[in-house]
């Protein structure tokens, strides 16, 4: 059974204009998918329905087998840790240490707990910890967002716009969490209009267009399309530097990876250097 | 005969009230109307703090601050007026006015506190709906927009008020590609008629809009100057969000010979072809 399961979900905030018009998908429990569109294409109120901040106008969805709800929310918490898009919607506490303990004080841990003093040492919270989060740089609050939902320790994650508005250090410490999770065997949807980043750190993308699902596909068999930059064209997004380099150098090896793409040249290089 | 500059700093610092150290320390730079300043940096370099001290924000709100060094706007005046100035904040939900129900309103909210005529409010909505093509949006109610949408919103908003000086606290911030192209559109616009300072960890970004580029690490000014410099120059940018296609010529060629994507890739594939056929 399928870890989040959208069935034909339509969602309005008003009535005359529809955000999601059914929309449908299944994640399991481990994967690790990114979801992007254009601004405005419903990709936060996915998120909001995932977790029951909303219900849905029609269809229906399925999280861990329960549905999302404010009478639910109690389980779902255990199952989906959520960053938001702003942090500012999320934090509220008055330090960062009872930011981060807020969830896990609900579940009887405090700060003794395993997974706090691990999620600290990740992020490099131990100087900032009796600090007001309001205090803190805009992009150390997103990373608080973030800790805070991984300190939670729950088996899937969902972080909207992770990468927005952080410099590299921060990207640093999400890319090590990210990591961390895979090592973990935990799944993860990442919302993002940084391309390169989710291509990086997924394997399946979805594209929301208008409230549409226009692309659901494992990202090495999109990569491999033909018309894989057309189809993120027509849906408003643009394909991230390296493949498209990738696939200008040298056709057939188009990766989303970086590090792949410079390795991938090198060897191109010695072997065709030891051919006679 | 040289031109004064618009806006002037000289050995310019600024230390929060009670701070153990100071936001940024000794920044030097100087910039003419048409011309537009890219900040780059690390998270906490001070580069947020510098756009509020070339607003007046800090002097009007944080008196008690230590500042020394010169900060000079429109050289023989002391102050470029409030009014002139636009600023867009890094948060753009800090943005909104909360007064207003749509997002017309919203556009004009700003130009009639400044007592701007209606029909020049009228001119400037439809001139920055079409440039941010808001056009499905603009009787929506602002606080039921999404972030991106918030964003376009907040551009659209300063932009309306042709501000002498605008600046930008990372613009780009969860926009999509064609947001950020629209951006790009409507600084290069403007660019002619104002000065323009853009904070930003996108160096592509930087690199297309850019004629001068500083480069803050804790609050200290490493590098100021033209931005193929910044990479070409022996200071250590390990700090910044390189271009992918930078580091990749950089890291199979030894160096950077240009700024521009489409030289750099002509650049890999000669080297690649000749790779190739020996």
């Amino acid at each position: 059974m399928a870890f989040v399961e959208f069935t034909n979900v339509g969602f309005s905030y008003s009535h005359n204009s529809p955000v999601l018009h059914s929309i449908s998908f299944s994640i399991e429990r481990t994967e690790h998918v990114m979801l992007a569109g254009t601004i405005g294409a419903g990709k936060s109120t996915a998120l909001k329905l995932a977790v029951g901040l909303f219900a849905p106008d029609k269809g229906s969805i399925r999280v861990d087998g329960i549905s999302p709800s404010i009478p639910s929310l109690y389980e779902i918490v255990k199952r989906i840790g959520v960053a938001l898009q702003n942090p500012s919607d999320q934090i509220f506490c008055s330090t960062v240490r009872e930011e981060m303990l807020y969830g896990l004080r609900n579940l009887g841990a405090n700060e003794t707990s395993d997974t706090f003093q691990r999620t600290v040492a990740l992020f490099g919270f131990s100087r900032l910890l009796d600090k007001h989060p309001y205090d803190l740089h805009p992009a150390q609050r997103r990373l608080l967002t973030i800790a805070s939902a991984i300190a939670m320790n729950t088996p899937f994650y969902i972080f909207d716009e992770p990468t927005s508005g952080i410099s590299k250090p921060e990207r640093e410490s999400i890319v090590g969490a990210l990591h961390q999770l895979r090592i973990a065997g935990k799944g993860y949807m990442l919302i993002t209009h940084d391309l390169a980043f989710g291509m990086e750190h997924c394997d399946r993308i979805l594209v929301f267009n208008k409230g549409i699902l226009a692309v659901d596909e494992s990202l090495p068999d999109f990569l491999q399309r033909e018309n894989a930059q057309g189809i993120l064209k027509k849906n408003g997004l643009q394909m991230p530097i390296v493949p498209r380099m990738s696939a200008q150098l040298a056709q057939n090896t188009i990766t989303a990876q970086y590090p792949d793409f410079i390795s991938q040249l090198r060897q191109q290089q010695t072997s065709s250097k030891q051919a006679p | 005969m040289t031109a004064h500059p618009n806006l002037l700093l000289e050995h310019f610092s600024y230390t929060y009230p009670f701070a153990d150290r100071p936001a940024f320390t000794d920044v030097s730079f100087e910039l003419l109307s048409g011309e537009t300043l890219g900040i780059v940096g690390p998270s906490t370099s001070g580069k947020t703090s510098l756009l509020y001290a070339i607003a007046g924000i800090l002097q009007k709100h944080f008196p008690a601050g230590i500042m020394s060094g010169n900060i000079l706007r429109e050289a023989a005046k002391p102050f470029i007026s409030p009014a002139e100035i636009g600023f867009v904040f890094q948060d753009q939900y800090m943005q909104l006015s909360g007064a207003t129900e749509t997002v017309e309103a919203e556009i004009a909210f700003s130009l009639e506190q400044l007592g701007t005529p209606p029909n020049i409010i009228r001119e400037r909505i439809v001139e920055q709906v079409s440039q941010f093509h808001l056009e499905h949006l603009a009787r929506r109610h602002p606080q039921t927009l999404s972030g991106g949408e918030t964003r376009m919103l907040a551009l659209a908003c300063e932009m309306a008020k042709h501000p002498r000086c605008l600046l930008l606290d990372q613009p780009t911030e969860s926009l999509h590609p064609e947001g950020i192209n629209l951006l790009i559109n409507a600084l290069n616009r403007i660019k002619q008629s104002a000065m323009l300072i853009v904070v930003e960890h996108r160096l592509e970004l930087i690199n297309a809009l850019c004629d001068k580029v500083l480069f803050l690490l804790n609050g200290n000014q490493q590098f100021y100057g033209h931005p193929s410099e910044l990479f070409s120059s022996d200071i250590d940018t390990h700090s910044l969000d390189i271009p992918s296609w930078i580091d990749a010529q950089r890291k199979l060629l030894g160096h950077v010979e240009t700024l521009s994507y489409r030289k750099s890739l002509r650049t890999l594939q000669q080297w690649h072809s000749s790779n190739l056929q020996t």
